[in-house]
């Protein structure tokens, strides 16, 4: 596969704070894929996904987002993808709708052309009688949906997200897996940590499980069972029984 | 967007957000009392210039002939000034770079981040210049009132003071960042804020203390020690 095939190719990279979070990890991510990358607290997933969206400089390696060098053309490279983390940063004195407005402009969208999508993206996450009210008194739930439409009202390619549905509700779970599944359907990238392993085994085309900064395994989770040599177990076991693994060689 | 549309476009975006924060502040964040709330401001701006008659009014008639010792009160008390701005503006620097927390935000986005910057960085040095213009305008008022309009330059010094503690804030915040990194960045510089707010009226009052015995600051300021260190005229 050539990197132009690739949304996200990742090779050698490797960040070190006071211990070694990325050890030259290799990682591929084909365009149009839903890919969820899990792993035990402290394993580097973060750590990874921060360095691919420009926000921490990696000590090694190189990234690639469809083809184009992260870290020298890192203005082409955020064009075309969109990062949401885990505790996502929305202003409380702005309405849904101006926060959407100002993320648009951060990728020289105009005004009057985000405007439309935005309320169509705050609609479809059931924030339609929200519209207009200050952010300030929304709940966790209500600011990561709020988030998640302005990584995409500029409509990436790819998005990447750090613990999505931590902290939301059925519903609000729901509607977020629903927009994501949509987007993947309509061609775009989505790279996704979770806790929630469920999530990821019925949400992800392929898995990436990561551990002390490494990719251990990789595929469908078919795939993950032949590699462990289980063929109907569920991938909390195949996690738990991988990162043991990881563990006891550490 | 063409690059001077994405600076005004921010532009406003930092003004907006500077002063739904400012008034959220003033009416303890409840956004009915804004009216109630900019209405007593002004009366509480014009009810502040009895005060600032009674401390300063006298002063009014002065000419630019002044004596050694006036002069050092004068330049001190515009070196306090400027340390209470540099004091805010180090806060100030501290709140919009950190609280907002949305340098992720900005950072993962295509934009130019020195353009981005640039603006917050003169979105802070004006907020704090029209802050010590708000506070420091009853007294220049009356100043304007009783000795006439050449007074009214003291507002250009009002925006000089404000405008290089804002650069020197930021230069000062740069250098945290640099010296021992984001993380302990904010803590630092506030601590350092207080230092600077407090420490010029501190140290004038404990020279008082320790080498005249009396707790004026201005007995340091008019001494002959201080008109020893004064520049000829």
């Amino acid at each position: 596969m050539t990197s132009q095939q690739s949304a996200l190719q990742v090779r050698g990279l490797t960040k070190r704070f006071d211990r070694l979070a990325v050890d030259a990890l290799d990682l591929t991510v084909r365009a149009g894929e839903f890919y969820a990358l899990v792993g035990p607290n402290g394993a580097g997933k973060t750590t990874t996904l921060r360095m691919v969206a420009g926000l921490l400089r990696p000590d090694a390696g190189s990234v690639a987002i469809f083809g184009i060098d992260a870290l020298s053309e890192a203005v082409a490279a955020k064009q075309v993808m969109a990062w949401v983390s885990d505790e996502p940063m929305i202003y409380d004195k702005l309405t849904p709708l101006e926060y959407l407005e100002f993320v648009g402009g951060l990728w020289g969208i105009d005004p009057k052309t985000s405007q439309a999508s935005a309320h169509e993206l705050l609609v479809s996450l059931g924030l339609g009688a929200h519209l207009h009210e200050r952010c300030e008194g929304f709940s966790k739930g209500m600011r990561q949906k709020v988030a998640l439409a302005g990584a995409l009202v500029h409509d990436p390619r790819l998005i990447i997200l750090d613990e999505p549905l931590t902290g939301l509700d059925a519903v609000s779970a729901r509607h977020v897996k629903g927009l994501l599944g949509e987007r993947v359907r309509a061609g775009c990238t989505v790279i996704m940590t979770t806790h929630i392993l469920e999530v990821a085994e019925r949400m992800a085309d392929r898995i990436g499980v990561i551990a002390s900064g490494r990719l251990v395994a990789e595929g469908t989770l078919a795939q993950l069972r032949q590699q462990n040599g289980h063929t109907d177990t569920s991938l909390e076991d195949l996690f738990i029984a991988l990162v043991d693994v990881e563990a006891a060689a550490a | 967007m063409s690059a001077t549309t994405a600076f005004s476009w921010f532009a406003r975006h930092e003004l907006r957000l500077t002063w739904r924060e400012w008034l959220a502040m003033i009416t303890a964040g409840r956004r009915r009392r804004t009216r109630t709330a900019i209405i007593g401001l002004v009366i509480f701006g014009a009810i502040m210039h009895l005060p600032a008659w009674a401390v300063i009014g006298h002063y009014a008639g002065l000419q630019s002939q002044l004596d050694k010792s006036s002069l050092i009160v004068v330049t001190a008390t515009i070196l306090l000034a400027w340390a209470l701005m540099l004091s805010q503006a180090i806060e100030s620097v501290t709140r919009v770079f950190y609280a907002r927390a949305d340098l992720d935000l900005i950072m993962s986005s295509p934009t130019k981040l020195a353009q981005i910057f640039s603006v917050r960085i003169a979105s802070i040095a004006l907020s704090v210049t029209a802050m010590a213009l708000l506070l420091s305008a009853p007294f220049i008022d009356v100043l304007a009132l009783g000795g006439g309009a050449r007074w009214l330059a003291a507002f250009g010094v009002v925006i000089a003071v404000g405008l290089s503690a804002a650069a020197i804030a930021i230069a000062v915040t740069i250098a945290l960042f640099r010296l021992i990194g984001p993380a302990r960045t904010r803590l630092t510089a506030q601590i350092l804020a207080a230092i600077i707010g407090a420490g010029f009226v501190i140290a004038l009052q404990i020279a008082a203390i320790l080498s005249y015995g009396t707790l004026s600051r201005f007995a340091v300021l008019t001494s002959d020690a201080a008109a020893a260190f004064a520049p000829r005229r």
